[in-house]
């Protein structure tokens, strides 16, 4: 077991095999050692998105992991925009905690999370125009309307390629 | 709390990463922080990445590196409104299509997209092979010989033995094959390389090769440095050989494979780099035998022989090292009823494709995608019951017939149709145009419903090996057979002429602005359109319609002079030479200074008498075979019959029929005969006039699948009874046909259980035109009715419709 302590400072006791889901941390328990009483920081997720993330390792800790080599296996993980039934479930929350899993995924650098964040926004993206894309992130726009024609055009040569 | 544009940009490229191409450019249209992503080559290359697990794109990995990035956008736009629209029932073309056309209008006899989908070989009647842009500028063409036919072309891999990729990232090259005529035995093939890149393109002679007589072969080989055809063996009984040349060394043999030789089911050889296979199929399944290409190889060093020695002539009996039967497993497509548009799932009544009389399988090369593992690839080889026209054609004395009617006094049908699809067709007679199909032919209820009638169907199946990345000793193989279509082809073409015109034809009197009747020779169209086109100074010119007719710069044509004659290691070719001295480096622009007539028109002296006009283009070069089979008046059909030019007068259209010598190896009996049924008559047509009409209707099907490079595509042409005839001509029986394009994409790319690495599509988005037929619609002055070869480009969503008037539409359908 080795004990997480998050950004505002509440600890996690986490069994060694779910916390080596994260990149990040199974460095940082090569570097601890067999010391189960430190304690490991990490600083930019509270306790509540870490909650969600060790949900996520927990029930993944058993998936094989590519080695940082194993492009092939890393090419099949990526290839399709398919999300597991209990990822689904996982991932259906509100956008704030949507992004905040992201960013812990990418933080904690676990990479199967993030990919399933990633392709729930593209998800959410797919088939909207650029004013549905705006409203559904809260998106300013920020083009003068001269910038919106100018990409309006590019857009428009770019299919007539 | 964070929002999507506060999250790091490397999160948002792999955001970026796993949306469609049309989704990257709205977001990136957003707001100014994430309009950067639609210039980041690294999302581009993962989007054309996964869009190509879906989609066939015009470039492979090592070239997307290095091209220019909107090219690559727009190749990934292009594909995804590709897989979106080819879903519809109903597809329409995109822009206004561009017009392929020489100044003489020479009928184009065939033509393909070529691999990297921006250019279009073209073989036409005065036997020049041209490359052009699919913009309609022409890059190079060079003449090829009098009488030789296109036998196979093929791309040439990046680690191919040319040094393609010397010439740069954006060369490609195709190895094309050419077979020379008949009569000169023995049967002897040239290489020709054509070399091309986005502005420049050549053709270049690479070696020849020739089979010994005694052997007649079936289906050319070429692959590296061995070259040769499966040939048939005149054993009892007969039996299928591979005669195999190494080009370096000279040297060949001949292997008998012990294989029984169908007639009605002859083998392709599909040579790849490690196996040459022997592949044909039966109703149940498909049978491959595969020879290790290294045993060949080292056959050929220990038992080759000089081609001068006799040896060569007897065959080695080497049996194939893997001899497999692959069962079909049957897929119906989802079809769509041809009158209403509806997709409706289609349960065929049978899936016995014995039906098919023309089973020659196009083999298509490899799948150009991003992939490099093409073994992971599902489509290791696409296969569909359908074929490509030769050049000229062939005419076989016992398949070729032609009946005319006269229903009306003034106006001739004439339908030259295959006697073999009489024997199974057989409703279709000398009297009427258009029957009933037989009642066991299958898949006609619908159309009975709605009473209709209908030309027999053609079953169209595509194929695919269902096991990519299995090892070569895994027999565990099966062949997915999706039933694409159970269609009713267009049937041979109809030609039309009015006869008060067609004594004006055969005067050679003939003025566009003439009404000549109500098909076929749409004298509206060549006024419409014109062929005096004023160019601009730039090569490029608009019609009054809008319609692109840039093309015409013929100011750097390369005729590839010389291109033959500089092959003076074989001796051979100077008494080929002296045969055809008169017609073979024929400038084919030389003589052909008036071109203001499209077409030659014309007619020899029993058709002037008959009132019968043929459509008669250039006659250089034209070459055919009648066979010599007895007839029944019991006259000889004449064998062999060239038409040359005379080498003086050879050009102009007033003057041609004077000029035209037929040189026959039997005495020039009528062959092709036609019944008036008003008159009661018979009338001969000499092979002359049947030599017109049959170089025309070089497809006698007129409506044979073609597929598209990409191989995710076929494209057929469908006929239908029109609905605007006179009600008064459908009781006598006659029927106004309607020619409809039809086009399927295949299911190729199917997720296999348990194995990994041929995981599911990215996109499913991508995957809804799967197994979907649909319709596609031409511009109105394309006319469907008018044209006869056709090809399709399913990687750029390019439809190429060649028409009677010397025309290649390309039209745009993405």
């Amino acid at each position: 077991m080795v004990i997480i302590r998050t950004a505002d400072k509440e600890k996690f006791t986490v069994d060694r095999d779910v916390a080596e889901c994260s990149v990040l941390l199974k460095n940082l328990l090569e570097d601890v050692g067999e010391n189960e009483e430190e304690e490991i920081p990490v600083q930019n997720i509270n306790s509540s998105v870490f909650r969600k993330v060790l949900e996520w390792c927990e029930h993944h800790k058993n998936d094989p992991r590519p080695a940082s080599d194993d492009s092939a296996a890393e090419e099949s993980r990526r290839r399709t925009t398919d999300i597991s039934e209990w990822d689904q479930k996982f991932i259906a929350v509100d956008q704030e905690m949507l992004f905040e899993i992201i960013l812990a995924a990418n933080y904690l650098d676990i990479k199967p999370l993030l990919d399933v964040g990633c392709k729930t926004v593209a998800n959410m993206i797919k088939g909207k125009t650029p004013e549905e894309i705006r409203k559904l992130f809260n998106i300013t726009n920020d083009f003068t309307p001269e910038e919106e024609a100018q990409i309006r055009r590019e857009n428009e040569w770019a299919e007539d390629r | 709390m964070p929002i999507l544009t506060e999250l790091p940009y490397d999160v948002i490229q792999l955001i970026a990463s796993f949306l469609l191409p049309y989704d990257v450019l709205a977001l990136s249209s957003t707001c100014s922080s994430l309009k950067s992503i639609k210039d980041e080559r690294a999302i581009w290359l993962q989007v054309a990445d996964s869009v190509s697990r879906s989609r066939p794109l015009p470039f492979r990995s090592f070239q997307a590196l290095d091209l220019p990035l909107e090219i690559v956008i727009g190749a990934c736009l292009r594909a995804e409104r590709i897989a979106k629209s080819w879903a519809k029932p109903h597809i329409y073309p995109r822009r206004h299509p561009t017009k392929v056309i020489f100044p003489d209008r020479r009928i184009i006899t065939y033509f393909t997209f070529l691999p990297g989908s921006r250019h279009v070989m073209v073989f036409d009647a005065l036997n020049v092979l041209s490359c052009w842009t699919t913009d309609g500028k022409l890059l190079t063409s060079v003449h090829v010989q009098q009488g030789a036919s296109l036998s196979r072309w093929k791309p040439c891999d990046e680690e191919s033995s040319y040094g393609i990729q010397e010439l740069g990232s954006d060369a490609q090259a195709v190895e094309i094959t050419i077979e020379l005529p008949v009569p000169l035995l023995p049967t002897r093939y040239r290489l020709i390389l054509l070399v091309y890149t986005p502005t420049d393109a050549r053709f270049e002679a690479i070696s020849s090769f020739q089979i010994p007589s005694i052997f007649e072969p079936f289906s050319a080989v070429t692959q590296d440095e061995l070259c040769g055809g499966l040939v048939r063996l005149n054993t009892e009984p007969e039996r299928v050989g591979i005669f195999l040349i190494n080009k370096n060394t000279e040297k060949s043999v001949c292997i008998d494979t012990g294989l029984c030789l169908v007639i009605q089911c002859v083998p392709q050889a599909l040579p790849s780099s490690t196996q040459l296979v022997l592949y044909w199929e039966i109703a149940s399944s498909a049978h491959a035998y595969s020879y290790d290409l290294d045993v060949l190889r080292d056959l050929l060093e220990r038992e080759g022989r000089n081609r001068e020695d006799p040896m060569i002539r007897i065959p080695i009996q080497i049996p194939p090292s893997d001899v497999s039967s692959v069962p079909f497993r049957t897929v119906n497509a989802r079809t769509c009823c041809g009158g209403c548009g509806a997709h409706i799932e289609c349960d065929l009544p049978s899936t016995d494709l014995s039906r098919n009389r023309h089973a020659y399988p196009i083999i298509i090369p490899k799948w150009h995608t991003l992939r490099e593992n093409l073994r992971r690839h599902r489509t290791r080889s696409v296969l569909t019951f359908s074929r490509r026209a030769s050049a000229h054609l062939h005419v076989q004395a016992h398949s070729l017939a032609m009946y005319v009617n006269a229903p009306h006094y003034d106006t001739l049908h004439i339908h030259l149709i295959d006697e073999d699809e009489e024997l199974i067709q057989p409703n279709v007679d000398a009297n009427t145009n258009f029957v009933d199909p037989a009642p066991d032919l299958q898949g006609s209820d619908h159309h009975r419903r709605h009473g209709s009638r209908s030309a027999p169907r053609t079953t169209i199946a595509h194929h695919y090996f269902g096991t990519p990345g299995s090892s070569p000793g895994n027999k565990s193989r099966e062949i997915v057979r999706t039933v694409l279509a159970d269609a009713p082809l267009r049937r041979p073409q109809s030609l039309r002429v009015n006869q008060h015109h067609a004594h004006a034809l055969v005067a050679n009197d003939w003025h566009p602005e003439m009404d000549v009747g109500p098909m076929t020779l749409h004298a509206q169209h060549l006024a419409e359109y014109g062929n005096e086109i004023d160019q601009d100074e730039h090569g490029e010119e608009d019609n009054e319609d809008g319609i692109t007719t840039d093309g015409f710069d013929f100011t750097d044509r390369d005729l590839g002079e010389g291109l033959f004659d500089v092959d003076d290691e074989d001796e051979e070719d100077e008494d080929e030479e002296e045969n055809n001295e008169h017609d073979e480096y024929d400038d084919p622009y030389h003589h052909n200074d008036d071109f203001d007539n499209p077409v030659e028109l014309l007619g020899d002296g029993v058709l002037e008498h008959d009132g019968l006009a043929t459509l008669q283009h250039r006659l250089q070069g034209l070459h055919f075979n009648l066979g010599l089979e007895e007839q029944e008046n019991h006259t000889q059909a004449p064998q062999n019959v060239t038409i040359n030019p005379d080498p003086g007068h050879a050009a102009g259209p007033s003057h041609a029929h004077e000029h035209v010598h037929m040189h026959t190896d039997a005495p020039s009996q009528p062959y092709l005969v036609y019944h008036d049924h008003h008159r009661g008559s018979i009338w001969n047509l000499t092979p002359h006039a049947a030599q017109a009409l049959a170089d025309i209707l070089q497809d006698p099907f007129g409506g044979s699948p073609v597929i598209g490079f990409g191989g995710r595509c076929a494209m057929w042409v469908e006929e239908h009874p029109s609905k605007h005839q006179h009600r008064a001509d459908a009781s006598e029986g006659r029927y106004e046909r309607e020619s409809v394009l039809r086009v399927a994409t295949f299911p190729t790319y199917e997720p296999l259980e348990g194995d990994d690495s041929a995981a599911g599509p990215v996109h499913h988005d991508l995957e809804v035109s799967r197994g979907c037929v649909g319709t596609l619609h031409l511009p109105d002055y394309i006319p469907l009715e008018s044209s006869y070869t056709f090809d399709l480009d399913d990687v750029r969503g390019l439809v190429g419709v060649a028409t009677l008037f010397g025309e290649l539409w390309l039209v745009d359908f993405s």
